[in-house]
């Protein structure tokens, strides 16, 4: 009767006993990025022009970006702009929307009225403000750009 | 030994149904602490509290053996308050007739499409009947008013337009109506147009002056490299410089015209955002409720 008892005090204390202690290890930090994190990728749209460039991008980023180091002062970074501005638009629209950034990535004196908003420590630059449609330029998200990858 | 045995069992018999014995004595309810009157009073804490969601449980506790059209009012306030739009509109709806609040419901109601920013429909129903308040606060047609204001409509002139407002609302009005009509906006195709004539005008129109002397640098120089080789007949690298000259002349005027559009988007903005602040200053034009006891 004793040991049905003691089973039946100790059992409930068991189960909800603390055993995973290597969850509460002191860990040393780290300051390394990790794969994966704060990359832009661009999905194809399914168009042959967005595919061809998606892979041009590819060749650029892995002879010269990402040896050059991660330099683009916005966010999007310059590549990846040009790649959603015609995937956004077409492919004139497009170049012309890169020749612009192009210009403004140049100017060395960025000011934070025209660029109030940082993502992942650059400057956003979003697509949408340059498709020349005015319905789809929101201030609002772009101060906010909770949704953006 | 035995004895002991059967006292033991005895104990233990008692210690496990304690629980049983515990939650019976619960289901009874019998504490004075679950009266209507405390329910409300502890609901209200909580609705002071902005704690929404559990003053509205307890609300709901409250009605289930109360009428009480405050109390329903304050469930609506509350969805307002959260920001849950559509169910705020639908409880305010609910208490349009036969309550005792029958115009603040119907006042908090277009605050309310103010909130949720659904302005063309506030301003279709400001007139109709079955949303006319019957006080002298004119909310629905002061709110309809402002909205017309931010849609950019036609207002009536400036006196008939502040003449709806009260004294103290007059001052704010009388100056966002000024403003209204003098925002400083920028032509886009006339930025497009000096671009044109001379690269990286169209963006110092714009305010943009960094971007303007680079557009205007980076085409001169690449016009001049172009011009260059062809005077000294290296005809590949000059039809390539020219290319890009082209390129980013073009992509100049676009992003002059781009730039425009991006200022006037950011003028509307902080326009939108000064009558907003207006409004929440004066509540939407609402006089703050003092619920009390009720």
């Amino acid at each position: 009767m004793k040991s049905l008892a003691l089973i039946l005090l100790l059992f409930p204390a068991l189960i909800l006993a603390q055993a995973d202690w290597t969850r509460w290890k002191a860990v040393p930090p780290s300051y390394k990025i990790k794969i994966g994190q704060n990359t832009e990728t661009e999905k194809s749209d399914g168009s042959f022009t967005s595919d061809v460039l998606i892979g041009l991008r590819s060749v650029y980023a892995f002879f010269i970006s990402d040896l050059d180091g991660d330099n683009c002062p916005f966010y999007p970074s310059c590549s990846h702009f040009f790649v959603r501005a015609v995937q956004a638009t077409n492919l004139v629209q497009g170049a012309l929307m890169f020749a612009d950034r192009f210009t403004r990535d140049t100017n060395i004196f960025k000011s934070s009225t025209q660029y109030p908003t940082r993502l992942h420590g650059r400057l956003y630059d979003p697509v949408f403000l340059y498709e020349l449609d005015e319905s789809k330029i929101n201030i609002k998200k772009l101060l906010n750009p909770s949704n953006e990858n | 030994m035995k004895t002991k045995s059967n006292y033991f069992s005895v104990v233990l018999f008692l210690f496990l149904s304690l629980p049983f014995v515990l939650s019976k004595g619960q289901s009874k309810n019998t504490s004075p602490l679950f009266t209507p009157v405390n329910i409300k009073k502890f609901a209200d804490y909580l609705f002071a509290e902005k704690d929404y969601l559990r003053a509205f449980d307890e609300y709901k506790k409250y009605l289930k053996t109360e009428n009480n059209d405050t109390v329903r009012f304050k469930i609506a306030l509350g969805f307002q308050q959260m920001g849950r739009y559509p169910e705020a509109l639908t409880h305010f709806k609910g208490l349009f007739f036969n309550s005792d609040f029958t115009n603040q419901s119907r006042n908090e109601f277009f605050k309310t499409l103010f909130l949720a920013d659904s302005l063309s429909y506030l301003i279709n129903i400001s007139n109709n009947e079955f949303f006319k308040t019957h006080d002298s606060l004119h909310v629905p047609l002061k709110l309809s008013f402002t909205a017309m204001m931010l849609q950019k409509m036609p207002l009536p002139d400036s006196v008939s337009f502040v003449n709806i407002f009260n004294k103290k609302e007059k001052a704010g009005m009388s100056e966002l109506y000024s403003k209204q009509r003098r925002l400083p906006y920028k032509d886009p195709t006339t930025a497009a147009l000096l671009s044109t004539v001379v690269p990286g005008l169209g963006k110092i129109y714009t305010g943009n002056y960094g971007d303007g002397i680079t557009a205007f640098l980076f085409t001169g120089v690449l016009g001049y490299i172009a011009y260059d080789n062809f005077r000294a007949n290296h005809s590949f690298r000059a039809w390539l410089f020219s290319g890009l000259t082209v390129l980013f002349y073009g992509g100049n005027i676009y992003g002059s015209y781009a730039a425009a559009q991006i200022f006037n988007a950011k003028v509307n903005f902080d326009f939108v955002s000064e009558v907003k602040k207006f409004l929440e200053k004066e509540n939407y034009f609402i006089p703050r409720y003092n619920f009390g006891s009720k």
